[in-house]
């Protein structure tokens, strides 16, 4: 135990924030958990949970819990798999190229998501589509796009995306270019530099990018329903929450649980990796 | 001299958008078009209600906005009120929105079963119809139907019709074998990943009941897991899920048929180039009316008794016809002989289809339909 006592002055200004953590996050937290938990007549009860898993319905409810897990997951990789070049690209960019790279990642994230959504709706289109449009101009078969599991990641990732590249940059950018001056010294291939140096050391960043991405792609709503084919959780909860609010809250509370599951693990594994787990 | 094009660049940008936002001002009647219909009004427009607020939430596209009557702008200029408009988009999310808290409404426009389960909740005020004089322009027999009596609100005390229709099937002509006569054609394997369905579960239900030929209220858990198993077996063939999403989809021809109401089938079809048709088919369809209702927690009761006077005004209600386009169960707009749509086969058919109108069912069915749908709309 290292308790230390705050100033008062540095208790004054830590004051404010608290006081939103409480009322923005802890008690909307406390609040989902209080309706999960209550039943249609105000008392404590396990009806929604005994209803999500009762035998006739677990198996969906399940699958698109699962389902939900996939997407998400599928959706974060292909994020980082872009988002870690193009962070290493930009990082080592001169700054006006820098500055240019940013505000065209930042640049989509001003257009609201539901739009940009429709937008790839009409994109992906199978007859007015933009894309099906050109390949038939060019005689080519169409593609059968919209309404398929890879329309409903890619309008995860496209929505996603900045929110991997910018902690991986963030991090790249500040990285000591001594240690990889250093590495060279001493005979490091270009591969190896990057294994053994810059892979470590960008980890904090990688690890916040996967977290601010899987996050809201697992529980992200619309973007499934309208780009992609089977229903999945966050567009249940999205429609039960109308109508019956404590169902919904029990949805949102088994969600969170298994991201937090998620978080964990994943914590576990930047760990071994020795990368600071930031979020 | 790089800065120096920027500065020129930045500079004609602002030029155009001053002169956009000029012409903007030119084009449109700040009025709302009130002047073209202000001697024709018969109701007294009193402006003692000037400077109060009036919150409205209606469904989208279903109220005149055009340059020859824009109603909401129209109104604030006749009486000073300002309205404070917005638009929901199904019976069950303007459910939450007025009893949740936190919003308050004067006026809303949702469909029959709702406006009974809000009534049977205490949720919604009794109309003062001293205020709506124009309420004897509603027709009091559309096929066999009072118009002021309603099934969902006996007497007629807290809800006034805005408007009616049915739902159909819509198909493009060019993308079908033969033209559809029945729900089943949504069931065709030739059809498959062409065929819309309604992502509203209430109506989805309904089809399937409708091909059963049972009872769309029922309340009998068999009928519900019949036609579920029915739904279950189209989810593979079926392409989306839509609301009104289905506009973009059938207008960019990007499918071949799909279930919608009537009167956005007409609207989608003054959009675009493709030839889409519109049929009743066989096994009956839905019959819906939404009306006007005033929540309980209304802070503006007179303000929106003076907007529904208003909407019924005959001059605005004939116009609006021609921007909505549904049934409006109001005489002076059935009977104008200036109306476009007047006697439209699909609008106004001679003789209705057979058909089955929804009312509030009890918590438990709703439930059940919900947790059944879920799994539908997880089958690939």
């Amino acid at each position: 135990m290292n308790k230390r006592k705050l100033p008062i002055g540095a208790a004054l200004l830590n004051a404010p924030f608290t006081l939103w953590i409480a009322i923005f996050v802890l008690a909307p937290l406390v609040l989902v958990a209080y309706f999960a938990f209550t039943g249609n007549d105000g008392r404590f009860s396990l009806e929604w949970f005994e209803y999500i898993f009762h035998p006739a319905r677990r198996e969906t409810y399940l699958r698109m819990f699962g389902d939900s897990l996939l997407y998400g997951a599928t959706a974060t990789a292909i994020s980082l798999l872009l988002a870690f070049p193009l962070a290493h690209f930009m990082a080592q960019s001169k700054p006006s190229v820098q500055r240019v790279l940013m505000l065209l990642i930042m640049v989509p994230m001003w257009m609201n998501f539901l739009i940009a959504t429709i937008a790839w709706q009409s994109i992906l289109e199978y007859n007015s589509g933009l894309i099906n449009n050109l390949l038939a101009a060019i005689g080519l078969p169409r593609l059968r796009m919209i309404n398929t599991p890879g329309a409903a990641i890619l309008g995860m990732v496209y929505n996603f995306v900045p929110f991997m590249i910018l902690p991986i940059y963030t991090v790249m950018a500040r990285l000591n270019v001594q240690l990889v001056e250093a590495a060279q010294d001493l005979g490091a291939s270009r591969w190896q530099v990057l294994r053994r140096v810059i892979v470590p050391l960008s980890m904090p960043g990688v690890m916040s990018g996967i977290v601010m991405v899987f996050v809201p792609s697992v529980s992200v709503f619309f973007i499934n329903d309208r780009l992609g084919g089977v229903r999945l959780i966050g567009d249940v909860i999205n429609q039960r929450v109308l109508n019956e609010t404590n169902l919904g809250a029990a949805f949102s509370l088994i969600l969170m649980l298994m991201i937090l599951v998620c978080m964990l693990v994943l914590n576990r594994m930047g760990d071994r990796e020795k990368g600071a787990f930031v979020t | 001299m790089k800065k120096r094009i920027l500065a020129l660049v930045l500079g004609a940008v602002m030029l155009a958008s001053i002169a956009v936002a000029f012409t903007g001002c030119g084009t449109t009647a700040n009025d709302g078009g009130l002047s073209r219909i202000q001697d024709q009004l018969l109701g007294e427009y009193t402006r003692d209600l000037a400077g109060t607020t009036l919150n409205v939430v209606n469904w989208g596209e279903f109220i005149a906005t055009g340059p020859e009557l824009h109603i909401v702008r129209a109104f604030e200029t006749l009486t000073g009120i300002n309205v404070n408009y917005s638009t929901f988009n199904t019976n069950d999310e303007l459910h939450t929105r007025l009893t949740a808290g936190g919003e308050s409404f004067d006026l809303a426009f949702p469909s029959d079963y709702m406006i009974q389960r809000l009534i049977n909740e205490g949720n919604l005020n009794r109309i003062n119809f001293d205020n709506i004089p124009n309420l004897e322009f509603i027709q009091r027999d559309v096929h066999g139907l009072d118009m002021l009596d309603l099934w969902f609100d006996p007497g007629g005390l807290y809800s006034v019709p805005y408007v009616w229709g049915m739902t159909g099937l819509i198909y493009n002509y060019n993308l079908v074998y033969e033209p559809p006569t029945s729900w089943t054609a949504l069931w065709e394997e030739r059809y498959a990943g062409q065929i819309l369905m309604f992502e509203s579960s209430r109506d989805s239900f309904a089809v399937a009941k409708f091909i059963l030929g049972l009872d769309v209220n029922s309340e009998n858990e068999e009928d519900w897991h019949a036609a579920a198993e029915l739904l279950r077996e189209q989810a593979p063939l079926v392409r989306q899920y839509v609301g009104d999403e289905i506009y973009g989809i059938m207008i960019g021809g990007d499918a071949a048929l799909g279930p919608y109401y009537v009167g956005c089938f007409l609207l989608m079809r003054t959009l675009t180039d493709e030839d889409l048709r519109f049929v009743f088919p066989e096994e009956g369809v839905n019959f819906f009316v939404d009306s006007m209702i005033i929540p309980a927690t209304s802070q503006n009761q007179r303000g929106a008794e003076m907007f529904i006077n208003f909407l019924l005004e005959p001059a605005v209600a004939r116009l609006n016809a021609e921007a909505v386009f549904y049934a409006f169960p109001h005489t002076e707009v059935v009977d104008y002989e200036g109306f476009s749509r007047r006697g439209d086969p699909i609008l106004f058919p001679t003789n209705l289809p057979p058909y089955q109108r929804f009312v509030d069912q009890p918590r438990e069915f709703i439930s059940l339909r919900y947790s059944l749908w879920d799994e539908i709309r997880n089958i690939r």
